[in-house]
Parts: C-alpha cells; structure tokens; sequence
C-alpha cells in the first residue's frame, strides 16, 4: 500500500460475491490511492474481472463495500458510477459492434457531454463531438478505420477502440480489462504507451496477465487467488514474495495455506 | 440528401397528395386506412427498430388515444385540435405508467407484460361497458371539427396524410439527433452505453412515451374517422399486426412501416373479398416468406435490386450504417458483413435512397394489388429522405438514387 497522502479513489472493503455455493470473491479489501497505477493479477478465476464488475457496479456484492472517490456506491448503479468518474474497458470486447468506429466514439463523447436528450439538432451539428471524437481516434490509432463497423476491425484494433471509449468519458479512474489480450506486440506497445502517457490524475487499474505490461505501467500490484488478494504493494516485493512464486510458478499447495 | 431523392421525395409527396382527384372514393378510405396503421406501426418501429424493444402490447396506446379522444368528442368537444392532444396524452400518460415497471425487464419478459398488459386493457374495455359500449365498442363518435371543412373521404384521407408527414418529418429529426444515436446505442449494446455513463432506463422510458403518443395521434384518426372503436383494436393481434406491418415493410427504416401497413390492409381488403375468411392463411404465408427470405423487407429488397442492377456500388468502403435488418424479433446478433445473407445487409440508409415508382412491384409480386398500387407507388420516394437509419452513411447512396429519379 503506497504510504503517501493521496486520497483513496477506490477502497473496497470485505467484498464478497457469491454466485451459488460458489465464492467467486471471498473477503477482498483494497484500496487504491489517486495517481496510482495497479495491476491486479493472479490465476484465470481468481476474481479479478468480478472484482472489476463490482467497482464498476455490473455487480452487487453480496458483503461488504465500495467506496469510489470517497463516496460509498455499494448500491448505485454504474451509469452514475461512470458519471462520477470511472471509466472501464471490458475482458470481451463490448462495443456497438454493427455501428462503426467513429459511431462508436461518438456515442461516448456525446453521453460523457450529456447531450443524448438533445432531440432536434442533428448529431453532427455538434463540432465539440466531433473533434473529441477524432482526437481520441488518433490517441488509439483508428483515424483511418473511423468508417468500419467494429465488426470489420481486427481483435486488436477492437481492443484500442475499447480504450478510446474509455477514454471518451474522461475518467478520473479507469480500470481496464486486460487491454492487451489478443493484440500484436505493435499494438500492445502502442497502447503501453498510450497508457504509460496517460496524465497522473487518472488513476490505473489494470487486470494483465502480460508481466511486461505490468511491468512498464505498475507502480503497485494485486495478486490474487481464489478470491482473495494473496498480496498487495509495491511491484518489486509483491514479486520477491515467495506466496506469489508459489502460486505462478506452481511449486505445491503451500502457497494456498497461507 | 441528393437532388434527385429530393425530387423524388416531393413527386412521392405530390403523388400522394392529388390522389383524392383521380382515385375513386372508397379507395381514399382505404388509403386513409393505412396512413393512420403506417403512424401506428411507424410509432412501434421507434421501440423495435431503433431502441430494439420489442412491446407486444402497442396497440393497448393506440386504443387509448382512440377511446378517449373518442370520449372526449362525444361528452365534451368533437373540436381536431382538442381531441388530438387529449388523446395523445392519455397515450403517452399509459406509456408512462406501463412503461416505468415493463421497462424494468428485458427481452422476453418485457414482450410478455406489454403482452398482458394490453390484454388486460382489452379486458377492461369490454367489461366496463358504461364507459366503453363493452365489446360493441365506442359507436358514434362525432367527426372532427374545427378544420373549417366537413371531414368527407377525400379530406380525412388528407388530414391522415398530413399527420404522417409530421410524424415522419418528427421521427427524422429525432434519429438525427443525439437522442436519436442514443436509442441505436441502447439497442446495439446497452450495457455498454450504461457504462459510459448513459442513464439508459431514462432514455428508454423516453422513447416509449412518444411511441405510445404517436400511436395514440393514429387512434385518434381511427376513432374519429370511423365514428367507432372497438375492443379489437387493443387486442394483442392488432398489436401483432402492427409488428407484421414494420416486418414486412423493413425493420430499421422510416418508411417501412407505411410500406407494410399498405401490404396487410391490401391483403386484408382484396383476399377477404376475394377468399372470404383466408386472408389471414394469407397474410401468414406472405409474413413467413418475409421472415424467411427478406429479413430487410420490402425496403431491403428495394435496396438489393437496385444494387443488382448495378446503379450503385456494393457498400464497399461505406460502412452500411445498419446491415441485416430484422434481426431485432430474433435478437441473435450477427455480424455486420455483407456476406450474411442476400437480403440482410445493407438494409440502411444505401437501398432507400431510390425515388419510389414500382417499389412495390418489384417487392411483393401479387401483393401490389392493382389500381391500389398508387398510394405505395408514390411513397418509396419519401424514403430517399425518412428511410435512412440511425446513422450517416452520406452521399453515395444518394447519388445512387439520382439516375431513376431524374
């Protein structure tokens, strides 16, 4: 936990989430300071996208709380979440997948302005859209796929659109999914860098299963496992821990016994 | 939008408008007949097509606009301009409470309660006979006054044609507009959109109100026109009707709706003068065929042979704005690509562009009846401007459009 006197943006206290007999969370306390840039990893089904879908407020947790920037918003939607400030990409790709990439930016820059009431102008008669929209088409590289439905792109290109919509909101807090599954190594080292120059008021947090992407983005890291943070702090202690090795490096159940 | 489509719309719309100096009366009847179910159906496309809801239950809000315009004639003034925006207002008012506990569900679940929902409306409307005249329906219903001219065929056939214009013209800008893209988003991925931020329940509960209105502005021409509404005109295979209607027509375009309320009113006139009882029998194999080979209905095979013919390029570069139409009823995404069936894509803004003459023919052999082709004949044409969906897909089309109508 970084010692430093930036407030908590997010600080989820004993989450836990049952589906059935199923503990997908089991107790999970965090906190995540502004300005702070945290990679969450552990094992496939250790919890962290249901994790992600609690902060964001896909998902109630059955116990526990979650506070966004000082607020407690354990039971407010996640229209009013994103409102706030938090912004998410998705693990799937979970775009307007039939309208295309600049249709795609459009809507968000137009919902972030709160312009979707606006019912006599046409849409394009808003130059504010437009040139947000292909400000952030040039930020993540799609300029010139702006007339493709989502459709037509690649996985990876799918994957820059996702962060572009994330972006478009203007978040204070972004949590991004794994952005860099399924891209090339061109495009994961374009969107390191996108993020990477992302100005420090934003804060990060980044599901990756990539050790270099975690590598260039964290500051700090979550391991988690079976639905518990296994360990929390800076980048390189949570990699000397010998719990983490045991539980990557598959060297026996001892790591779970702690 | 071209000058070609331009003129192709104003022919349409001129088209339309003299048809009460050439056509015989009772055709007028029938033209003003299928008007008001084309504002009825245009109205359910705004949930169907564009916000991707699927309501079984819209004709619960055209009856309500019916009955209490009807009401509102019979015990307090007969007075157009009275009696549209009481009904219109009951409409929306149902829309409102109907709308703010069915909206909470999705899918299917949503289906079923605007289902029950109108059939327990049909259900009060024959029991509460006082009220209502009971399942003999609401019978002398004054005509509208205060038009300064004694409301004959002719004229209603034109006061319907007027109010579809507005609708049409009001339907237009509200896609166009923010609000408009916003209903597409919802429809395409709402939970998407209510990530970014979008208070998607609000805007939903928006559309249904000016569906519901919409539809209650069609029942308030329907009553009063024919002097009588009756319990039928809630029940759920009117609303089914009015789906059939936009299915046929082309789900995801403006002026689809018209084009299929034209087709089942003429199925429904000539096959049960023709075949007595049938035309349902009828009406059921023209639906399937539809369903099965013409998802984008008459408008997407409008779109395909045009594009046939080669008067203009396959979408190519251009996004086509909203391929494979009618995939809405089925809900099972599928992917944009042209590859995904001949009458699936493109259904956008690219096939609509071309000015009308012989849409219908082309479309629904059999089905464009003779001599009742000119109200349709005409109506293509208003497409060039009303059918493009949700989004731009600019010129192209438009020039595409320009040779025929020119």
């Amino acid at each position: 936990m970084t010692g430093s006197g930036a407030p908590a943006v997010i600080e989820c206290r004993n989450v836990q989430m049952r589906f059935g007999a199923l503990a997908a969370l089991a107790g999970v306390t965090l906190t995540v300071v502004e300005g702070e840039r945290r990679a969450v990893i552990g094992p496939n089904g250790a919890g962290k996208t249901t994790l992600f879908h609690i902060i964001s407020g896909e998902l109630r947790p059955t116990a526990g709380t979650v506070r966004l920037l000082g607020t407690d918003v354990t039971g407010v939607p996640p229209h009013v979440r994103a409102r706030m400030g938090l912004g998410r990409t998705f693990q799937r790709n979970n775009l307007f997948t039939r309208l295309t990439v600049w249709e795609n930016v459009r809507l968000a820059v137009q919902v972030r302005l709160g312009l979707g009431a606006q019912a006599l102008r046409s849409a394009e008669a808003y130059p504010e859209v437009t040139q947000e929209a292909d400000r952030l088409l040039a930020l993540v590289g799609l300029s010139d796929r702006r007339g493709q439905t989502v459709a037509e792109l690649s996985y990876g290109e799918q994957r820059q659109l996702e962060v572009a919509l994330a972006l478009a909101t203007r978040p204070r807090v972004l949590l991004l999914d794994e952005p860099t599954a399924g891209t090339s190594p061109a495009e994961t080292a374009r969107l390191v860098a996108l993020l990477a120059g992302l100005p420090r008021q934003i804060t990060l947090c980044i599901i990756e299963h990539d050790m270099d992407v975690v590598a260039a983005l964290a500051d700090n890291i979550t391991v988690m496992h079976y639905g518990q943070v296994l360990a929390d702090g800076p980048a390189a202690a949570v990699r000397a821990d010998p719990r983490v090795q045991a539980v990557y490096l598959g060297t026996g159940e001892d790591g779970d016994a702690c | 939008m071209s000058v070609g489509a331009r003129l192709a719309a104003l022919a349409a719309v001129a088209g339309l408008a003299t048809l009460p100096l050439w056509a015989p009366r009772f055709l007028l009847t029938v033209a003003a007949e299928v008007l008001i179910f084309g504002i009825a159906a245009t109205s359910l496309n705004l949930l169907l097509g564009y916000t991707g809801l699927v309501s079984m239950g819209h004709a619960a809000f055209f009856a309500m606009g019916g009955y209490t315009a009807g009401l509102f004639a019979k015990h307090v003034t007969p007075l157009f301009w009275a009696t549209v925006p009481v009904g219109m207002a009951a409409a929306a008012a149902l829309a409102v409470v109907v709308g703010a506990f069915a909206l909470r569900t999705t899918a299917v679940t949503f289906l079923m309660i605007t289902l029950a929902v109108g059939q327990m409306l049909y259900a009060l409307a024959i029991k509460w006979r006082t009220v209502t005249g009971g399942s003999d329906g609401l019978l002398g219903i004054p005509r509208p006054t205060g038009l300064g001219i004694e409301m004959d065929a002719p004229r209603m056939y034109l006061v319907a044609l007027i109010a579809y214009l507005l609708v049409l013209w009001f339907l237009r800008r509200l896609l166009d507009a923010p609000f408009g893209r916003t209903l597409v988003g919802i429809r395409e991925n709402e939970g998407r959109l209510r990530a970014l931020g979008c208070n998607v329940q609000a805007y939903k509960l928006a559309a249904f109100v000016v569906a519901g209105a919409l539809a209650g502005l069609a029942g308030v021409l329907f009553g009063q026109f024919n002097r009588f509404i009756s319990p039928s005109e809630i029940h759920w295979h009117r609303s089914g009707q009015l789906m059939i209607m936009i299915v046929i027509g082309g789900v995801h375009s403006l002026i689809g709706p018209l084009l299929g309320a034209f087709v089942v009113v003429a199925i429904q006139d000539l096959v049960s003068s023709l075949l007595t009882q049938r035309w349902m029998t009828v009406m059921g194999f023209v639906f399937i065929g539809f369903v099965l080979v013409a998802r984008g209905g008459l408008v997407g095979l409008w779109g395909n042979a045009v594009r046939r013919w080669g008067r203009q390029p396959a979408d190519g570069g251009l996004a086509p704005d909203l391929p494979a139409a009618g995939r809405q009823i089925s809900g099972t995404p599928t992917s944009g690509s042209p590859a995904s069936g001949a009458a699936a894509p493109g259904v956008g803004a690219p096939n609509v562009g071309a000015p009308g003459m012989g849409a219908p023919s082309v479309a629904a052999p059999g089905v464009a009846a003779p001599g009742v082709g000119a109200p349709s004949a005409g109506a293509p044409g208003v497409t060039a401007d009303a059918g493009a969906p949700g989004l731009p897909v600019p010129d192209a089309p438009a020039r595409g459009a320009d040779p025929p109508g020119g």
